[in-house]
């Protein structure tokens, strides 16, 4: 048996426009149109909102949850009848489950990356190469810490 | 100022708890009884109650009270009741002042001690006011003993037919050639089952034949001016192009028109064609036929073949007349009734259905054209066909959508349709019975079946071995070259995403506001609801009434419903637009605009802002000079003040609301007025 947790929603109403999951009539509209539902046969936008809704979340916000693999594509934002914006639920989420140290490794280390590096990867000495080759400009790096700073990390 | 002796009783109502909660109800009256001017100051549970009311009355009689001030709801709410209440005791019903100590005090407060005090100063403005008021004389106006009806749809025909019933004088103005609205074009109805046209065309047949009533089909209202019991309205008669006198109906035109079975006919949505001479339909009232002026070749082209228009040649009755004009027609009347209908949703604002390029998608109400025994096919259930009628196919797997542009936020509906669910329950039960193989799937969120027998006919056709998936499709289209659709839906009670095939998809459109509702709303002056639908003067005590007196609402220009809640809401228009015509007589507003015409300049700021056309610069003698002045007609002005606002030498002012009244009451709430 599971005990639901209705306060578990407020929550979510810090993450703007993440609070508006109360106007999901389940129609799943959602979910037909979501790469990451095509894909993984546990990945449900619908149900998140519902299980977020019921706070029902500690598989969603644990570890190896199922939230990792939205793609983040805005499909079900489009396609949402009731405003109800799944993919501002599941950010929401992500955020949450960031707090409690419950996000999966490698995207820990994207967003020290981000934070250190202002990239999501190193740039090597080849790629680097590559883009002058290419007549593509240089990429030019923020000061080390200020992207930290700024976003006080 | 004040040239008698003031005698003021003050009344807090508790209001059961929705004051007496916040507001410290003693602390006020103690507050009250100590004003100038103030000799009783009393609470009461329910001030409005019979009790409450008595009270007032006996205190009018025994303390000699000569104002009365209430502090409780909003005026809106009881200033009549307690007017009568004044009235019943022989006070002027005017020397009556309300504070408004609930919606504007304690509904909004939490603090109960800051609640209290701004209750005691609202008290004290109103007795500051109380004080200054003076006795209004309510005048009564005849009222014309006729009443217009816009739309001849079920709703009007029915409050039609009604008030012409009870003995008066009704004009039915409607816009298209033929009266039956939306009702003429269904198959069926839902639960009943009832063929729409055989309890729909008698009512159509009384409405022409009714001595009372005057049928003025293709026409349209061109302006109103005036007010309860005396508006003039101006009707325009669009031109036919045929003598409305000499045709017979019998057709003969249509036939051999040029542009015969060419012209996507309206009363069959598209998926029938007409002539550019026509009736919209067999049953249409009235049997007369109309040139449509803008497809008719001799009228768009001025040149009809080699050999001049066919119909004209064919017509024995010689009923055509290229020559006719529009004609506009003045009427008088007393109410109007505006039973102006609605729009089906246009499903190409949700192009993930594929409406636009599917044939074999369609709206519902072309589902009902399609079905009907008086429709393109005859009733047969065949998709696809051509314009000639060839072709097509008789689908074998059918799916019905819920909830095409209603209960969706990203359209602008946030409304239910209210009709949907059952209609497309009805058409789906339809299918059954004609095609009993077909396998019918209905794609559904929720089922609303809240009326007398729907839940029972949802069961029916449950039983009938029609299936019932709960989801929402996100998605139609067309797989492969042949007619196979492919909905792309999830069966959320088993979390399992599908495609189903059709060949057939049925969208449950919803009920919109008329798309020319705008003219509708600038000719009676009419307000919106935040659906676009009109708004009724109350939701649920005044749910035919319109804010403006005497214009009354009707059917589903007031929000989306079935026909008998339809027929119900004409009967109560017909019976509230009865009320003044049987009386004979209507008050009119007493609180109304008066000009010093020693301040008026003739500006006319005045008669511009005035939303009732009530004020009129009149040319006035002054010891040889003629000057121009306003005058307020007092049976049109409601007293808004917005002439008040405007002027700029404070010379035009509603009674009770002058200057010399108003500016000490927001003295009193610290407001500095100079």
């Amino acid at each position: 048996m599971v005990r639901a947790n209705p306060d578990f929603a407020k929550q979510l109403n810090r993450i703007e426009k993440a609070g508006n999951l109360n106007y999901c009539y389940q129609c799943s509209a959602c979910v037909q149109e979501c790469p990451a539902a095509l894909r993984f046969s546990d990945f449900n936008p619908r149900e998140i909102v519902l299980c977020a809704l019921l706070g029902v979340a500690d598989e969603l916000i644990g570890e190896n949850s199922v939230i990792w693999q939205c793609a983040t594509c805005y499909n079900c934002y489009e396609r949402c009848p009731q405003k109800a914006r799944p993919v501002e639920v599941i950010t929401a989420l992500k955020n949450l489950a960031f707090e409690t140290g419950n996000a999966p490794e490698q995207i820990t280390a994207l967003r020290e990356s981000v934070l250190n590096h202002g990239t999501i990867t190193t740039l090597s000495d080849s790629m680097k190469k590559r883009r002058d080759e290419l007549g593509v400009p240089a990429i030019s790096l923020p000061e080390a810490g200020l992207l930290k700073k700024i976003l006080g990390g | 100022m004040i040239n008698y002796r003031p005698r003021i009783g003050v009344y807090i109502c508790h209001c059961g708890i929705n004051i007496a909660a916040v507001i410290d109800v003693k602390a006020v009256v103690e507050h009250a009884s100590k004003l100038p001017g103030v000799v009783v100051a009393r609470d009461y549970s329910y001030m409005c109650s019979d009790p409450g009311q008595g009270m007032v009355r006996e205190d009018i009689e025994k303390e000699k009270l000569n104002r009365v001030v209430v502090a409780s709801c909003s005026p809106r709410m009881h200033e009549p009741t307690f007017r009568n209440t004044l009235k019943d005791a022989g006070l002027n019903p005017y020397y009556l002042e309300m504070a408004n100590i609930r919606e504007q005090c304690s509904w909004v407060h939490e603090d109960p001690a800051i609640a209290t005090e701004k209750a005691k100063k609202l008290v004290e403005a109103a007795v500051a006011k109380a004080l200054l008021l003076e006795a209004l004389e309510e005048k009564e106006v005849d009222v014309t003993p006729a009443c217009l009806i816009i739309g001849a749809g079920i709703a009007g025909i029915q409050a039609a037919l009604d008030i012409a019933d009870a003995g008066f004088k009704v004009y039915l103005v409607e816009k298209n050639p033929s009266v039956g609205g939306h009702m003429a074009q269904l198959d069926k109805t839902f639960p009943t089952l009832d063929c729409s046209a055989c309890i729909l065309t008698p009512k159509m047949v009384d409405v022409a034949n009714h001595p009372n009533i005057e049928l003025m089909t293709y026409s349209q209202v061109e302006s109103i001016e005036g007010y309860v019991g005396n508006f003039k309205a101006t009707i325009r008669k669009k031109a036919r192009y045929v003598d409305f006198d000499k045709c017979t109906g019998c057709g003969i035109c249509a036939e051999n028109c040029r542009l015969a079975g060419r012209i996507p006919s309206e009363f069959d949505e598209g998926i029938g064609y007409r002539s550019a001479i026509y009736i919209p339909f067999p049953q249409a009232v009235p049997a007369k036929y109309t040139i449509d002026p803008e497809r008719c070749l001799q009228l768009t082209k001025g040149k009809c073949g080699k050999e001049g228009p066919a119909c004209a040649a064919v017509c024995d009755a010689k009923a055509i007349n290229f020559e006719q004009q529009d004609e506009l027609v003045e009427i008088e009347i007393g109410t109007i009734i505006v039973a102006t209908g609605y729009d089906i949703f246009d499903p190409t604002r949700k192009p993930e259905y594929g409406y636009a390029e599917n044939p074999n998608v369609m709206t519902g109400l072309e589902f009902e054209r399609l079905v009907s025994a008086s429709g393109p096919t005859g009733g047969k259930i065949i998709v696809g066909r051509d314009r000639k009628g060839e072709g097509g196919f008789e689908p074998k797997k059918i799916g019905f959508i819920h909830c095409v542009g209603s209960r969706d936020k990203s359209v602008g509906n946030e409304y239910c349709s209210r009709v949907c669910c059952m209609y497309l329950a009805k058409q789906a039960h339809l299918i059954k019975d004609k095609l009993p193989d077909a396998e019918i799937t209905v794609f559904y969120m929720d089922v609303r079946a809240f009326g007398k027998g729907f839940e029972e006919f949802y069961d029916r056709v449950r039983r009938e071995g029609i299936r019932y998936i709960r989801g929402n499709p996100s998605e139609i289209y067309r797989k492969g070259d042949d007619h196979t659709l492919i909905i792309k839906v999830e069966d959320t009670l088993t979390g399992t995403p599908m495609e189903y095939e059709a060949d057939l998809v049925v969208l449950g459109v919803g009920l919109e506001p008329r798309k020319d509702v705008r003219e509708i709303i600038n000719l009676f002056k009419l307000s919106q609801s935040t659906d676009g639908f009109f708004l009724e003067a109350h939701p649920k005590l005044r749910p035919v009434d319109t804010a403006s007196d005497g214009i009354f609402l009707a059917g589903c220009c007031q929000g989306p419903k079935d026909i008998p809640d339809t027929v119900a809401q004409a009967k109560g228009a017909a019976s509230s637009a009865l009320i003044p015509m049987a009386s004979g007589k209507v008050k009119v507003e007493a609180q109304i605009s008066v000009v010093n015409k020693d301040e008026c300049r003739g500006c006319g700021f005045c008669v511009e802002v005035c939303p009732y056309s009530a004020i009129e610069l009149v040319e006035e003698n002054r010891q040889g000079n003629i000057i121009k002045v306003a005058s307020v007609n007092e049976a049109l002005c409601k007293g808004c003040g917005s002439c008040a606002a405007a002027c700029l030498s404070g010379a035009i002012q509603p009674k009770s609301f002058k200057d010399e009244q108003i500016l000490p009451q927001i003295a009193v709430l610290g407001v500095k007025t100079e």
